[in-house]
């Protein structure tokens, strides 16, 4: 499938992406590493997060693992993991946000005279 | 914590059926990670901001996810439609709001309206083209009985506005189903939707 058919990413997307591409995650982890990305500029409630990540899951960015990473963690707790095309998505979304830093800053800088 | 868990699992059944039922769990398992960290108030303000975002817009997303039937929005708007129009006809002025409510869900889903209306069939298209007929002649009538009714001394706003809202939905339904019936009319060979 065309990555570029999803881009841009909306930013919740993107930064979900982003903290699982550091690993497999529960829910909860996912959140606590948005937060600490964005310097807690980014905060998702519950259902935001989970609706995020079942829109990630639907779209085939990020799959649910059957089995728990951590033995002794709460058997409660879903995994997620980035699966080749999230990857891909991701970064071609970063690759379009840096392309975009830096047209932004070659357009602002002040030019000579 | 218990209670609050309690509460906010009552909540949580808020969220559409289908989406509760693979996230429920998860949810309140959250909302007590949640709890433990900021403690309850805290907690509870993030979570009361989140259902408040999120219920409506997840119920709206599953009432617009196109596996539902048109006809479940087809016939919510004709119920909501006939009760304004039963209201008011029996005096009750605020079931104009009913009237108001089915015209506003029949806009917001005209996509899928239309999509439906995309005649596939020759037996459909021309019962498109039947259809349009006496929507059209129930516009015109509307008109009629508005003109007469606002004739007299007691018309109010309320009434010019539900006259309005009556015939201009009307006179739509019959445009929509005269322009696509007419349009897979004219793309379909003749042999085709000659009478069996």
């Amino acid at each position: 499938m065309d990555r570029r058919l999803f881009l841009p990413l909306p930013p919740a997307h993107f930064h979900v992406l982003v903290a699982l591409s550091d690993g497999d995650m529960h829910g909860y982890a996912i959140m606590q590493a948005v937060e600490s990305s964005s310097n807690d500029v980014v905060r998702m409630g519950p259902a935001t997060l989970y609706g995020t990540l079942k829109r990630l899951c639907e779209a085939g960015l990020i799959e649910e693992l059957p089995h728990r990473p951590e033995p002794g963690d709460d058997q409660r707790r879903r995994y997620y993991r980035l699966t080749g095309l999230g990857r891909e998505v991701c970064l071609a979304e970063a690759d379009r946000l840096a392309d975009l830093v830096h047209r932004s800053r070659s357009n602002l800088r002040p030019r000579p005279a | 914590m218990a209670a609050s868990t309690s509460v906010y699992r009552a909540l949580v059944r808020l969220y559409p059926w289908r989406f509760r039922q693979h996230y429920a769990d998860d949810l309140v398992l959250h909302f007590e990670d949640l709890v433990r960290r900021d403690g309850v108030r805290r907690a509870w303000c993030r979570a009361t901001v989140d259902l408040l975002v999120t219920v409506p817009r997840y119920r709206m997303e599953t009432i617009m996810n196109p596996r539902h039937s048109s006809a479940a929005v087809l016939l919510l708007i004709a119920v909501l439609a006939l009760g304004g129009l039963f209201g008011y006809f029996t005096g009750f002025a605020p079931a104009l709001l009913l009237v108001v409510v089915s015209i506003g869900i029949a806009v917001a889903e005209r996509g899928r309206l239309a999509s439906s209306l995309r005649a596939s069939t020759p037996s459909r298209r021309r019962r498109l083209l039947a259809t349009s007929g006496p929507l059209i002649v129930a516009s015109i009538a509307t008109i009629y009985i508005g003109f007469a009714d606002l004739g007299d001394d007691h018309w109010s706003a309320g009434r010019l506005l539900f006259y309005n809202a009556v015939f201009f939905t009307l006179l739509l339904a019959a445009l929509v189903c005269g322009v696509m019936g007419l349009r897979a009319l004219r793309s379909t060979p003749r042999s085709a939707i000659s009478p069996q």
